[in-house]
């Protein structure tokens, strides 16, 4: 499965200009299955950067407006979008002058197999 | 702009007042009255409330109607801007953290630094990502100068 699942997310990468990497972790940032091109920064797809989303979305939820769906994160030459699939998160580095709504429509796309692994992963 | 701050001209000896020796130096102040009302300008179209805090998450001004403890929401959005700062540092090197949009099902907010504070602001969840960061960066340009002048080095 995460070998089918690799090849999706690898294909999907094109399909947005400026997007570097697509990794499916945990909520502690540990990775499930990830893609990115060379030119994606390294330690992005490491345990310390990933898990920092859950923190935050935990703390968002607790605004007042509803459960937090996505973070979007702007830096001087990145820009990070995370989705929240409890118990996965999906996060999604581009660089800053990528496509955002375009890396927001593949939430959609990616439905269906985020579904899967979460169902798999989910303890009944 | 000039209407936010109100420069100090006389020097007043507090001395004999507070029993310790201090004075009053002259030196820019921000007017509270304008900046609510600034603050105010963007809450239209499904604009909720906007928000102006420090990084430790205490309120600095707020305008706008809201049912939810803005204090508790300006030290959430504080806390959530602080984290994910420090994260980027670790990952991303020089990098320096701009905005962030939380996505929510009943709202948005967006979060962006003015000199050494946080504008923060709540839409409603109709209100489209790009309209929200569009407002919040205009609003922040138009603080940059008043706030800058007033700004405690940190």
């Amino acid at each position: 499965m995460t070998e089918e699942l690799h090849k999706y997310l690898k294909r999907l990468l094109p399909t947005v200009e400026g997007l570097q990497c697509v990794i499916i972790s945990d909520r502690d940032g540990v990775q499930l299955v990830e893609a990115h091109q060379p030119d994606a920064p390294a330690a992005t797809l490491k345990p310390p950067f990933l898990g920092t989303f859950s923190i935050a979305t935990e703390q968002a939820s607790k605004l007042g407006i509803g459960k937090n769906k996505a973070i979007v994160s702007y830096y001087t030459c990145h820009q990070v979008v995370q989705f929240n699939h409890f118990p996965l998160v999906v996060t999604c580095i581009a660089s800053k002058d990528a496509n955002t709504g375009l890396i927001y429509s593949l939430e959609e796309d990616m439905h269906e197999a985020i579904s899967d692994l979460q169902a798999a992963v989910n303890v009944p | 702009r000039d209407q936010l701050i109100c420069t100090q001209t006389r020097q007043k000896d507090y001395s004999t007042d507070l029993g310790v020796l201090c004075s009053y130096q002259p030196g820019a102040m921000l007017k509270p009255k304008a900046l609510t009302k600034v603050l105010d300008q963007a809450n239209t179209g499904g604009i909720q409330c906007t928000l102006l805090l420090n990084q430790e998450g205490s309120l600095m001004a707020f305008a706008g109607r809201s049912d939810k403890k803005e204090n508790i929401t300006a030290a959430i959005a504080a806390n959530i801007w602080v984290s994910n700062e420090k994260g980027a540092k670790t990952a991303l090197g020089d990098e320096s953290l701009q905005f962030i949009v939380l996505d929510c099902s009943e709202g948005k907010v967006g979060i962006r630094r003015v000199a050494n504070l946080l504008l923060c602001m709540y839409a409603q969840k109709i209100v489209g990502l790009g309209l929200l960061k569009a407002k919040v960066e205009v609003l922040a340009g138009y603080l940059e100068g008043p706030l800058t002048q007033i700004a405690t080095p940190s």
